[in-house]
């Protein structure tokens, strides 16, 4: 009787824990697609045209007319924030979709396979996650000139072993289990149970890990337009505008604020959002699967 | 053990191949001349003739693979060749960046240990209170601002309007913060969270519940139980950090003219320096396998299970 | 827990303290010329410009011995890119091929020997031997030596053989002292010396015994600052006393500030658009026209260089001869370049705000690279101006532009050239403007410029090789084959205190016997 009693008590106390990290959940999934609308709307609410140069105009501070202030060619600060939210959320989401699909899937075939094969793809994945991501990044600037999907190529280059090994990983782990071997048992062909079976158990922390991954990649591609492998002018993005920006931190710093708060905002929200989905999904088994694949990086 | 590192190490080999290949492939495709380089950077022009001529002394003219054998030929005798820009045997060159990239890693990574473990386990102790928000929030600026902007912030306050620290590497102590700083902050940031989970798990764990059942008082729990396991974790997390930071943090060094092997590669890589430019993928190949091989030996000496499973 | 923060802080303050006492050491007051130090931050400095080291012989380092004071050369420019005389006295021209050069008699190295004939003449025979531009420049034959005179045979006329001595690879060291060891140093006769020579770093003392005077700074010491934020800062914070390659946005910060003083000079490195003929849209005389009139190069200059360049009207700067106004361009005029099209059928039938004729879209690609920070900003600004006239640019800026002129893709190269590196016209024509030259990427050709260029290649008269220069300019101006935008205006930013350092527009003289510091 009692321990009964003791037990609806500690659920009712997790399913009120659960029920917070829900409302968690939806108000940062609520502020991530706000985030994402206005990204997509960006052509149709921006003030002014982003690309008009003004040279009458250049540098002026915020404003009730601008602002956020102008750039150095006169062009509207907020609304080449507005639209570079556009290039830079969407381009970081290409490359984490990029990314997360292709190593998932490689991830899904070693593990399943394994063998020479596995062993084979695992060595190249090795090359890729030693290989220097600068090196590669002006490779491919080299090779397909500059500007941002080349960028974001270089970088999905050498980020989709994390994801082949973490979808590794996993598969490993629940390959054996009665229920797969039963599955087979019952005679379904391997490309069945590796989507039906293995697949929609693995891909929680997946996708955590790529919630999470979206604000590293804006990062890593502002690090790129830093080093001038970026975004092309004109085009407004983040992180090229930031680095652009950066001699005028002193003379004219909206320049480099304005841009520098709207990547802080969105990694932020994203960071949130993951570390939200992840206690969502089965907070503890999940967050150890985390760590160690986190401490392959 | 031994024959475990042995066998470590041999996997080295195909992995050095494989990316000095794929590393001498792409530098080849991507054209960017380095003869081109050289000149264009300099001050004025040059005639095509002039630089066919460089072209054919550095043995550019020479095709992809001869290329490759020739430079690897020279590896395994010791020698990586001469740099394209500055003349200078690369191996010496770099050898002689180490030591300024090794001392800023050893320094950001006692900072960032100085404030993640301190922090995180306090966040982790004041979960869900204020001290843990604030904690996080910070946590969160942390890992939300690009290292050149969190460097340029900290000049501009740090050096320039309160005058504490130069702007630029000199080789004093002092010298030495703000570079520091700018690391460990961005590091700091990402395993105070790391180190509040670990702690987090730890502390809801049966033993701990166990222990303070059994009266136990909790800095005891916290230092005698709960740290010493979530060392394992800590510990690894280190272990990458220091094999990231050794590979040169190019952003931090190049704005702080700090003379380490991550300037030296954003350089060499600007003038298409290619002979430096291996030696720098090497470099970090090498780093890659090194830090894999000490995470695993470090949990091959704490987590029995593990040696279980590998010897067995 | 609270022994652990405990020693965090102590830690940090420790730092703290011990930064501040050491940052408090040194004082003011009145200096003798041995304790003066003069620190020097540059951009030009660096493996990147292929510049480090002190060996004039050896690639682009002769720059670096002749700017940071190490050596001279036997002729130098002065303001007006005009020679003068410097080691050398004078120079008698005996005939087409031979020339005779007088050395002074004062001159000595900084190890004490004296410079003569011989040593000249030894440095110059090794200069040919192993440099790599200098033998095709000088096309010298052989050198002799008498006294303190020399005499140069050239393969070919050269009438430009003394203003290729000016070139730094030209900078007179003696070759008995050799170059040390490691490549770098080597014993010039120049008023400092420098005692170590890294990749980053060049630490000069000032030669006692210099021919021209004692220099009035004892120890200079020449960094390299790759990153113009941090330049700025190491200036402000006073790490610095001087700053050369300051970012333009940084400039106003030390414009109109007392601490600081600013010394600029116009250049002869020019932002050209070379428009290539082999494209059919461009091969229309009134699209280049009308290009050339939409260039707004008084907002480029003054907006986004920050009054930091000139318009340029032609190839070379208003303070040569043969520069600035001796040529006359096309004005800015959006209007006027409408009309020129709509007079060529250059009509916007489809609204969308670009012109088109015979169904083909009057869209031009603009080929460009960044690693000169005022060419990316003059794409875009060329962007917004010719889309007023109703051009479309598509801007390609890519550090391996090389393969897409290669691949001949493009309708537009702007680059930035040093047009009169030895303070002559004659280089840049024959590089830029005649059949076949190295640097004619618009595939430009004019018979009446080949006939000039090759009248100028055999004209000794100083006087009317400008003239031809004019001429030359002039009519690659009015076929608009190229479109010069601005020239570079370079700038040292200096603390109030230091003197006697001057921005020279050959970019050739940086620290010389004036340098001082006043505290």
């Amino acid at each position: 009787m009692e321990v009964t009693e003791r037990t609806a008590v500690r659920i009712r106390t997790r399913k009120i824990k659960k029920d917070q990290t829900m409302t968690k959940f939806y108000i940062f999934l609520t502020l991530v697609i706000l985030l994402l609308l206005v990204a997509a709307l960006a052509p149709q609410i921006v003030p002014y045209d982003p690309y008009a140069q003004d040279l009458m105009k250049a540098l002026q501070p915020p404003s009730p007319e601008h602002l956020l202030g102008t750039d150095r060619y006169g062009r509207d600060m907020l609304s080449r924030v507005i639209m570079g939210g556009q290039t830079t959320i969407y381009s970081a989401l290409l490359l984490v979709a990029m990314i997360t699909g292709f190593g998932t899937l490689v991830g899904l075939f070693c593990g399943y396979q394994g063998g020479k094969i596995d062993s084979l793809i695992m060595r190249i994945s090795d090359v890729f996650l030693a290989f220097p991501g600068m090196v590669f990044a002006i490779a491919v600037a080299g090779i397909l000139g500059g500007g941002l999907i080349n960028a974001v190529v270089a970088l999905a280059c050498i980020s989709w072993p994390k994801f082949a090994r973490l979808a590794r990983g996993q598969v490993l782990a629940i390959k054996n289990m009665p229920y797969i071997a039963a599955a087979r048992l019952s005679g379904s062909g391997s490309i069945k149970i590796v989507f039906k079976h293995i697949l929609p158990n693995i891909i929680g922390p997946i996708l955590v890990t790529a919630t999470l991954d979206i604000g590293t990649m804006m990062m890593e591609l502002a690090g790129l337009s830093f080093l001038g492998l970026g975004a092309m002018p004109p085009i407004a993005e983040w992180g090229s505008m930031m680095s652009e920006g950066r001699s005028m931190l002193q003379t004219s710093p909206w320049v480099i604020l304005a841009p520098g708060c709207a990547i802080f905002i969105s990694v932020t929200l994203f960071n949130l959002l993951g570390d939200t989905v992840r206690d969502v999904l089965d907070p503890k088994t999940k967050r150890e699967k985390r760590r160690k694949n986190e401490s392959k990086k | 053990m031994k024959k475990y590192v042995g066998k470590r190490l041999l996997q080295l080999i195909p992995i050095i191949l494989g990316i000095t290949l794929l590393s001498f492939t792409l530098m080849q495709s991507a054209a960017g001349d380095a003869v081109d380089a050289l000149y264009d950077n300099a001050s004025g022009g040059v005639s095509e003739e002039v630089k066919a001529e460089k072209r054919h002394e550095l043995g550019l003219d020479q095709p992809f693979i001869i290329q490759y054998t020739s430079w690897l030929g020279g590896v395994l005798t010791g020698d990586m060749g001469v740099s394209y820009i500055s003349n200078k045997p690369v191996f010496e060159t770099f050898v002689s960046k180490l030591p300024a990239t090794i001392y800023l890693t050893l320094t950001s990574i006692i900072l960032t240990v100085l404030i993640s473990i301190p922090f995180g386990v306090l966040a982790a102790v004041r979960h869900n209170r204020f001290t843990d928000y604030l904690i996080r929030f910070f946590s969160f600026i942390g890992n939300a601002l690009p290292g050149f902007f969190v460097s340029l912030l900290l000049i501009y306050f740090l050096a320039l309007q309160l005058k504490l620290f130069p702007v630029m590497g000199n080789g004093s102590l002092k010298s030495i913060v703000l570079p520091t700083l700018t690391l460990a902050i961005a590091m700091s940031a990402k395993y105070t969270r790391q180190v509040r989970t670990t702690v987090l798990d730890e502390l809801n764990k049966d033993y701990v519940i166990g222990a303070r059942a059994r009266g136990i008082r909790e800095p005891v729990v916290l230092f005698a139980s709960v740290l010493k396991t979530a060392m394992l974790t800590i510990i690894t997390l280190l272990a990458l950090s220091i094999g990231s930071l050794l590979g040169g943090t190019a952003i931090i060094e190049s704005i702080f003219m700090w003379d380490g092997v991550g300037k030296l590669a954003v350089d060499s890589i600007l003038n298409r320096d290619y002979p430096m430019i291996q030696a720098y993928v090497i470099w970090m190949a090498i780093i890659y396998v090194g830090v894999n091989l000490v995470t695993d030996i470090i949990y091959h000496y704490l987590d029995p299970r593990i040696r279980l499973e590998q010897e067995g | 827990m609270k022994v652990k923060s405990k020693i965090l802080a102590l830690l940090l303050t420790t730092t703290l303290v011990g930064g501040m006492l050491t940052g408090c050491a040194g004082s003011t007051g009145t200096k003798s010329a041995e304790e003066k130090v003069f620190n020097y931050g540059t951009m030009a400095y660096g493996a990147a410009m292929g510049n480090v080291g002190l060996n004039p012989h050896d690639g682009y380092s002769g720059w670096s011995t002749l700017r940071y004071g190490v050596g001279e050369t036997l002729f130098k420019f002065n303001e007006k890119m005009e020679l003068e005389p410097w080691l050398a006295k004078d120079y008698e021209q005996i005939d087409d091929y031979t020339v005779k050069i007088n050395l002074r008699d004062d001159v000595t190295f900084s190890n004490g020997k004296k410079m003569t004939g011989e040593a000249v003449k030894a440095c110059l025979d090794d200069l040919i031997a192993v440099h790599d531009r200098a033998p095709k420049d000088l096309q010298i034959k052989s050198i002799s030596a008498d006294g303190q005179s020399i005499t140069i045979t050239t393969e070919i006329k050269s009438p430009a053989l003394v203003n290729y001595l000016c070139d730094p690879y030209g900078v007179i060291f003696d070759m008995e002292a050799g170059v040390t060891p490691d490549g770098k140093n080597v014993v010039g006769t120049g008023p400092y010396v420098a005692k170590t020579v890294t990749d980053t770093e060049v630490n000069l003392e000032a030669n006692a015994d210099y021919w021209g005077g004692k220099p009035k700074v004892g120890k200079v010491n020449v960094k390299s600052i790759t990153d113009g934020d941090t330049l700025t800062m190491a200036l402000q914070s006073g790490e610095i006393d001087a700053a050369q390659g300051l970012p333009y946005a940084n400039l106003e910060l030390f414009q109109n500030n007392d601490d600081y003083t600013i010394s600029s000079t116009n250049t002869s490195r020019v932002y050209q658009a070379a428009l290539n003929y082999n494209s059919a849209v461009i091969k229309d005389d009134a699209v280049r026209k009308a290009m050339a009139m939409s260039m707004d190069k008084d907002g480029f200059t003054t907006v986004l260089l920050k009054g930091n360049g000139t318009p340029a009207a032609g190839p070379f700067p208003a303070n040569f001869t043969f520069g600035g106004d001796a040529v006359k361009d096309t004005a800015y005029d959006i209007d006027g370049a409408k009309k020129v099209l709509e007079a060529a059928g250059w009509v916007d039938t489809d609204g969308d705000g670009i012109r088109e004729k015979d169904g083909q879209k009057l869209s031009i690609k603009w080929l460009t690279y960044t690693s000169r920070q005022e060419l990316p900003l003059l794409a875009e600004s060329v962007q917004a101006t010719y889309k007023q006239a109703g051009i479309d640019v598509q801007v390609n800026a890519t550090d391996s532009y090389k393969d897409f002129l290669k691949a001949g893709d493009y309708d537009v190269f702007a680059n930035a050239f040093v047009t009169a590196p030895t303070g002559d016209p004659q280089y840049y024509f024959t590089t830029h403007v005649v059949d076949n030259s190295d640097y004619n990427r618009g595939h430009y050709h004019n018979d009446k410029v080949e006939t000039l260029v090759a009248q100028l290649r055999n004209e000794f008269d100083t006087e009317k090789r400008a003239a031809l220069a004019v001429s030359i300019a002039q009519q690659v101006l009015d076929d608009n084959a190229y479109i010069y935008a601005s020239h570079l205006k370079m700038s040292f930013v200096m603390k109030k205190s230091v003197t006697g350092f001057t921005a020279h527009p050959s970019d050739y003289y940086e620290i010389t016997a004036d340098l001082d510091i006043n505290e």
